[in-house]
């Protein structure tokens, strides 16, 4: 039972009290909730109110006086904080956010850039559905770890193909490695497309050794999913990175990440040059060249003569992006156009399209 | 021994965290121990990358994003407008051709975006970022974006705060929480929560001393500096600074207004994160007030219905304007108090807090985006700022009358033409007399794309109503009303076989009419043309098109309404004179005549009456 300090409620009281007179807001009309508080009331309201372990779930009956029912919103406030760190909720717990679940902002607070504006100072109804969306994803997440009828279910449910990937990641990353052989089994038989290749991507995640995979999917998944699986190769490193660096470097779609992977993998140095034509790829591998090469004005004098006028441009970039002191007058000694108003069309639009 | 050892090294180690009352925390997925904030979703990482991608891009990348479609693209220029704190160049750019006139009205107008003023608000970045890649994959589309490459000089400062913003980058999940003067245990700050410059403070979180210091770039203008007395204290999160523009990146704001060329600005947007909303600033001058109400009702409406369309999803960014004549330092106050133009704080998605995406609602994720967000925030945004920055250009006008008879013969032509500084002049051609019976076709060229492009044509805009057709009717001479063309069967041109556009797609409305003799005007002969349009963002014509409309003293000037009086909402055009006879016999005793020209309905429009 939800029973405040005698000395809570007192300084609540006497906060809300106060606050009524003192905080009054100066566009009153615009004070959308039945309390507004200015941020010093506001602070104080959470020192005296944050306690969270007054707040059972049972207890959580919103009271229809305006005093209470702010101290009520910090406590709740403070107490969904506390759901949110763990896993499962309890019956009483859930039953009680389904009651948030339309629960009307209390406070309103000041917006800090526009004093005039209120806001909620904070997001029950908000929280409490997230909290529920992700108890009912735990839920069946659980139920498809321990039966395999359920991932059967999963796999055959008419969700879109978004919830159900999401909901059998979530799987995936909790599952033991039979629960994971499980899903490879499924994965086999699956139909290719974004729902399979989000799946595959999930296992490479929590396999440790999905070099292969990850290399596969970096080169035949749509772009989002490729991106994706060459983001875990940049961050794991290793042999995977290896593999999908190898891969994405014949994807030039899948844009800058292909010139990181290259470039963390150690890739060959002479390949930044080949890509500074490429219209998805020039722009990350001059910005590669301009901190990796402290030879950079060097090169760029020697080969700017015969590249191509894309692969010019990026050149410019790159010593653009280097910062070196002597970079402008380069720039304007390659392309014959000193004092131009910044140096940066030097080439005309006709040599632009290539 | 080893033991105490071990102890006095961790004391030390904890000595500035113990001394400052301050713990770091991270952002992470779901809690595992203490000192966490669990988001509910992976804390975003800022990638490598200078091409779009579902997330965040590093400070570097964007950096060289920018560099390179400003090398690229004829259309895209920039330049460096000051330095942060520590050094860094601070650039911005301008989307817009070479030139600084439009075609058929004057200088260009002008518009400034800025963006990543306030370090840890990264979708703003983003977003800047996107309207340069918008107009670089727009170009050429014949319609919105080369209009407003065409038409405005459209100038955009992506990246404000680069040392604020490269700290948080350099942080992505750390925070230090204890020390804030106004929520100690709550507030999280510097690292990924870094909000102000880096005035005094280093770039370690480490060193617990500085991590509080730094100003508050939006609190450092005039003429509202100093505004709220919480700005004073150099530790707030909300630190004004010494004074008003004390702070270089301040300064650098400044330069890019100078580049934007601020006689000709009418839209300055501060771009922030977040609660979803305009937060715009009225002055004194309320015709200026309603012009920004306006504005910032299309770009809600607008934006509303583009979300509800591609993602199911409502997105309102209801405007809340502030008091005239009180404020608080920030960027926009300036803007509309110096230049009376539409000025406003973007707060961009979420509401509230990430828990809308199905994240925690732990503290401050309101300023996290998920990373699976970032693209659509960054594609819609877009779109929605071309919309309102082509409304922003001004209304429409009409610029040309052709009609051609059923041989496609030229009968009556007329044109407006820009003659010099806020004037036009209309340019007669052939001028024979209608036939009553005889089918003719009639083409009204307008100054600007007026329908928005549709999977299978013209159409309204998403959000925002308006006839799809013209309306056309023939006036007396005391503008009683003769007949009414059906315009339902009219045509928007869009450019493509057979259908000529003067400039962009859908500025060309095409109708076949036939005047019946039961139609036929009494008295026969002169009658006047009344076109009734609004463009795509329900701005009416300018009655008056021999006075080109321009922004002037925070509204439009040379803005008529029918009755050729200027103002703020256009009218129906009713400048131009046309003949229709009964029969070609009538007609042709008329052209044997040789009566004379028709007066014009310009010269009968009384002139501006002034202030």
């Amino acid at each position: 039972m939800y029973r405040p300090t005698g000395i809570g409620w007192l300084c609540a009281v006497l906060l809300i009290g106060s606050a009524q007179a003192a905080d009054a807001p100066r566009v009153a009309a615009s004070c959308p909730g039945p309390v507004c508080l200015e941020p010093a009331r506001f602070a104080r309201l959470l020192d005296t109110a944050s306690t969270p372990a007054l707040v059972p779930p049972s207890g959580l009956q919103r009271s229809r006086e305006r005093a209470d029912a702010a101290v009520d919103e910090v406590r709740l406030n403070a107490w969904l904080d506390q759901l949110a760190l763990r896993g499962t909720l309890a019956a009483d717990e859930r039953e009680a956010l389904v009651r948030l679940r339309d629960a009307a902002p209390v406070i309103w607070i000041r917006h800090p850039d526009h004093p005039g504006y209120w806001a909620p100072a904070f997001a029950i109804a908000a929280r409490a559905n997230a909290l529920l969306l992700r108890d009912q994803r735990l839920k069946a997440v659980v139920r498809m770890l321990e039966d395999p009828l359920a991932l059967d279910d999963a796999f055959n449910a008419a969700q879109s193909d978004d919830d159900r990937a999401t909901l059998i990641e979530s799987a995936i990353e909790r599952g033991d490695a039979a629960f994971r052989q499980r899903v490879d089994e499924r994965i086999a038989v699956m139909a290719p497309g974004r729902l399979r290749d989000r799946l595959r991507l999930a296992r490479a995640r929590v396999a440790p050794d999905a070099a292969g995979e990850v290399a596969a999917l970096v080169l035949g998944a749509e772009t989002g999913i490729a991106r994706a699986a060459l983001m875990l190769a940049i961050d794991r490193g290793g042999a995977v990175l290896q593999q999908a660096a190898q891969a994405a470097a014949s994807r030039p779609a899948l844009g800058g990440l292909v010139v990181t992977a290259h470039r963390v993998s150690g890739g060959d140095p002479e390949q930044l040059w080949t890509w500074l034509e490429s219209p998805e790829l020039g722009a990350d591998a001059a910005r590669a060249l301009a901190e990796d090469r402290p030879d950079l004005l060097e090169q760029v004098s020697r080969r700017y003569p015969i590249a191509s006028p894309l692969a010019r441009l990026r050149m410019q970039l790159a010593v653009r992006l280097s910062g070196a002191p002597d970079a402008e007058a380069l720039i304007s000694e390659l392309t014959g156009l000193a004092g131009h108003r910044d140096g940066s069309k030097s080439v005309s639009a006709a040599e632009r399209k290539r | 021994m080893r033991r105490r050892w071990l102890v006095i090294v961790a004391g030390v180690a904890l000595w500035p965290s113990v001394i400052c009352g301050q713990t770091e925390f991270r952002y992470v997925n779901q809690s595992t121990g203490p000192n966490q904030f669990a988001l509910g979703f992976p804390p975003p990482i800022p990638r490598q990358s200078s091409t779009p991608l579902d997330g965040f891009r590093s400070y570097e990348s964007l950096h060289a994003r920018h560099q390179d479609l400003m090398l690229q693209h004829e259309f895209i220029s920039g330049q460096v407008v000051g330095a942060s704190r520590l050094g860094a160049p601070i650039w911005a750019y301008v989307i817009g051709d070479t030139d600084t006139d439009t075609r058929n009205a004057g200088p260009e107008p002008s518009i400034l975006i800025n963006g990543g003023i306030h370090a840890r608000e990264w979708g703003t970045p983003e977003l800047t970022t996107g309207l340069l890649e918008a107009a670089v994959a727009g170009a050429g589309d014949g319609w919105l974006w080369d209009y407003l490459i065409e038409t405005l000089h459209f100038t955009v400062l992506p990246v404000n705060n680069i040392d604020g913003f490269r700290q948080t980058q350099r942080f992505p999940t750390q925070v230090l929480v204890g020390a804030d003067p106004r929520f100690p245990d709550r507030w999280p700050r510097d690292g990924r929560m870094r909000r102000k410059n880096l005035r005094d403070a280093d770039e370690m979180l480490s060193t617990y001393g500085d991590h509080l210091n730094g100003v508050d770039l939006n609190r450092n203008f005039d003429p509202f500096w100093g505004g709220d007395p919480r700005t004073s204290n150099p530790i707030d999160l909300v630190y004004r600074g010494p004074a008003p523009f004390s702070e270089p990146e301040s300064q650098a704001l400044l330069a890019a207004a100078e580049l934007a060329r601020p006689d000709r600005l009418r839209w300055y947007q501060d771009t922030h994160s977040f609660t979803q909303v305009i937060l715009s600033v009225n002055t004194f001058n309320t015709r200026r007030n309603v012009l920004q109400t306006r504005l910032a009702t299309t770009f809600s409406e607008f934006h509303n219905a583009l979300s509800v369309s591609r993602h199911g999803t409502q997105r309102r960014y209801p405007n809340s304007p502030s008091q005239p004549g009180s404020g608080i330092g920030v960027t926009t106050e300036y803007f509309a108090y110096t230049y009376e133009i539409p000025s406003w704080t973007l707060e961009i998605e979420p509401q509230q807090t990430a828990a809308e995406y199905g994240g925690l609602g732990t503290e401050h994720d309101g300023f996290i985006l998920p990373d699976s967000e970032v693209r659509r925030l960054r594609d819609d945004m877009a779109l929605t700022h071309a919309v309102v920055a082509y409304q922003q250009s001004g209304p429409p006008s009409v610029a040309a009358v052709s009609i051609r008879d059923e041989h496609n013969a030229e009968v009556y032509d007329r044109r407006w033409t820009y003659t010099g500084p806020g004037e036009r002049t209309l340019v007669a051609g052939a001028n024979a007399p209608l036939v009553a019976g005889l089918p003719y076709s009639l083409e009204i060229t307008f100054d600007k794309p007026m329908r928005w492009m549709g999977a299978s044509g013209a159409t309204n805009a998403p959000g925002i109503a308006v006839d799809l057709h013209p309306r056309v009717r023939l006036l007396d001479e005391n503008d009683e009303v003769l007949l009414e063309l059906d315009s339902s069967t009219g045509q928007w041109l869009d450019g493509s076989s057979g259908q000529s556009v003067a400039q962009w797609r859908f500025d060309r409305w095409r109708l076949d009419f036939v005047i019946s003799p039961d139609q036929l005007p009494a008295p026969r002969g002169i009658v006047r043309l009344e076109i009734q349009c609004a463009d795509f963002t329900g701005q009416a014509l300018d009655a008056n098109p021999a006075t080109v409309v321009d922004w002037s003293d925070g509204e439009w000037s040379g803005y008529e309404n029918s009755a050729g009086v200027p103002g703020l909402s256009g009218g129906a055009d009713r400048s131009l004179n046309l003949r229709v006879a009964a029969t070609a016999a009538e007609a042709r005793r008329w052209l044997l005549a040789d009566p004379p020209e028709p007066p014009e309905r310009a010269a009968l429009i009384p002139p501006d009456p002034g202030p």
